[in-house]
């Protein structure tokens, strides 16, 4: 393997992720290609499941089943987030007017990067979790007495409990019956079961239901991610969902999809004061 | 429900004060028809007006533009920032991704709009302050214990910035240098002197307190300086793409320092 002196002191990348051996015939192309030690192309290949494999790009470390089952469980259920959720409306919007591929992903990644059923909320949420863990008394109190900044950010301060739907009525059956399930597939100490036991208490204290965000960082926190891995791994995730939904609307064209063309209600429109005037 | 009242009164119904566009008729924006009443408006007069919903004259527009074109223009495809737009160039994607994906990643830690807004935050929070009748070096001290830095002081690579002096006289020739808070960044970089702490005013400093002088909220600045480094981006972009496909700084397989475990069996 390479050392720094090798290099005549030119500028290097450290990883413990990547590392690739060149072709003879050309120092720029790999000849092999190992991530965390094992041969993608020579070994890997064929054996790891897209789970799997995730999982040892985040961890460094082949998952156990258990562990392999949960994350492509949690793959399945927010791979697509609905047709009318904002991340996707927003790649949707992308796919109407005929912009590029990217830009229907970098839209469906900008807007589910929020604080309101977003990845950020997800960190906000796994930071709940790593503060308060199971501990009912500590979750009251963070709902109640929520951290505060003193400092201005470009991130705003969340308006709502990371995990709780401010808009919700009850908890929704899809939420339900994933946290359902993975509970089902977690084991009797995990997170997702104390959350399933506890759900209606935190929903009392937060006067708000459980929603997607809150059952996945219980997931994520469950597979020991840190709260900026499952921040990645909720934007990473949720872009099938973006990706087919703007082609689907790509093909449909924009007269079929929603202009709101009534839609926009101008308080201070110069020509109606006048008219009142 | 309050929760679903809320999404029931706003289905199919925006109640905004910013703006809409009539096609074929006319565009509003801030209650102003944008084509006469705002039609001696700079583009940058615009945005201003757009963004706090105040008229702003044409020496303080300028200055804004300024504090674009000397701190945050720079066609340096080192800059990380700018880097994004040369890779996209060199790779071939388009100009409008490459800009797009480049003041995503201007939203940074150590460079760009953390350090840009920051800095305004400090001032305003140092002169509540002073205002309550707290010393300057206690403050100072008392935030670099709490948050281990201070946002506009210290620069990565070089701690000597070379924009300060052109933006100063910039804003002398405009003569909008002598406001309350343009003052303070010195003061503030003296105390730092005498307490021996060494970081440097950098231009996002000076950027601050020239806008501060302007009365720009937090929210306004940020949302004002989100597209402040497009230009160099545009410019980054260009140079790439108009040069061999794949060329910008390419990197050999041993320029990787793997530091990970040793290989083993899948």
């Amino acid at each position: 393997m390479s050392t720094e002196t090798d290099k005549n002191k030119k500028e290097v990348i450290h990883t413990k992720i990547w590392w690739e051996e060149p072709e003879k015939d050309n120092p720029f192309a790999a000849k092999k290609c190992y991530c965390a030690g094992f041969d993608v192309y020579g070994d890997l290949l064929g054996k790891a499941s897209w789970a799997e494999y995730l999982y040892l790009l985040f961890k460094l470390e082949k998952p156990n089943k258990a562990q392999a089952n949960l994350l492509e469980t949690i793959a399945v259920a927010i791979a697509n987030p609905g047709i009318r959720d904002h991340s996707v409306r927003a790649a949707m919007n992308a796919g109407v007017g005929g912009s590029t591929a990217a830009s229907a992903l970098m839209a469906g990644l900008a807007v589910g990067a929020g604080q309101y059923c977003g990845a950020r909320e997800v960190l906000l949420a796994m930071q709940i979790w790593e503060d308060c863990e199971q501990d009912l008394e500590k979750w009251e109190n963070r709902i109640i007495n929520p951290p505060t900044e003193e400092r201005i950010d470009t991130w705003a301060p969340i308006e709502h409990t990371p995990g709780f739907d401010p808009h919700g009525a009850s908890c929704p059956t899809p939420v339900r019956q994933t946290l359902n399930y993975l509970g089902e597939i977690s084991g009797p100490s995990s997170n997702l079961v104390w959350l399933k036991e506890n759900r209606q208490i935190l929903e009392r204290h937060s006067n708000k239901p459980l929603t997607f965000v809150g059952v996945i960082s219980a997931a994520l926190c469950d597979l020991d991610f840190s709260p900026e891995q499952g921040e990645m791994l909720y934007l990473l995730l949720r872009l099938p969902g973006a990706a087919v939904h703007a082609l689907e609307q790509r093909r449909y064209g924009w007269r079929k999809y929603p202009f709101f063309i009534k839609g926009v209600d101008l308080l201070n429109d110069p020509i109606s004061i006048k008219k009142k005037i | 429900m309050k929760s679903i009242k809320e999404l029931i009164d706003a289905e199919e119904c925006w109640k905004t004060n910013m703006g809409a566009s009539f096609p074929g008729e006319r565009v509003v924006l801030r209650g102003k028809d944008l084509f006469s009443e705002l039609k001696n408006l700079s583009w940058m007069q615009m945005l201003l007006y757009g963004i706090t919903g105040r008229e702003f004259s044409a020496e303080e527009s300028k200055l804004i533009e300024q504090i674009w074109k000397i701190g945050a223009s720079y066609p340096d495809p080192r800059i990380w920032n700018n880097r994004v737009s040369s890779l996209a160039g060199t790779v071939r994607s388009t100009a409008t991704l490459s800009v797009g994906a480049s003041i995503a990643v201007s939203e940074a830690k150590i460079y760009g709009q953390r350090p840009v807004i920051g800095s305004l935050d400090l001032f305003y929070r140092v002169q509540a302050k002073l205002d309550n009748g707290e010393k300057l070096n206690n403050i100072l001290q008392n935030e670099l214990s709490v948050y281990r830095s201070l946002p506009g002081f210290g620069r990565p690579i070089e701690q000597q910035d070379e924009r300060l002096q052109p933006l100063l006289n910039c804003a002398k020739n405009l003569q909008l240098s002598d406001g309350k808070y343009v003052k303070l960044v010195y003061e503030v970089e003296r105390a730092l002197h005498k307490l021996n702490i060494r970081f440097k005013m950098n231009v996002a400093a000076l950027a601050a307190a020239l806008v501060a002088d302007l009365r720009l909220s937090t929210e306004e600045y940020k949302n004002l300086m989100c597209i402040c480094f497009s230009a160099g981006n545009i410019f980054c972009y260009l140079d790439a793409s108009r040069k061999k496909e794949g060329t910008f700084f390419p990197l050999r397989c041993d320029r990787i320092i793997y530091e990970g475990v040793d290989l083993r069996q899948w």
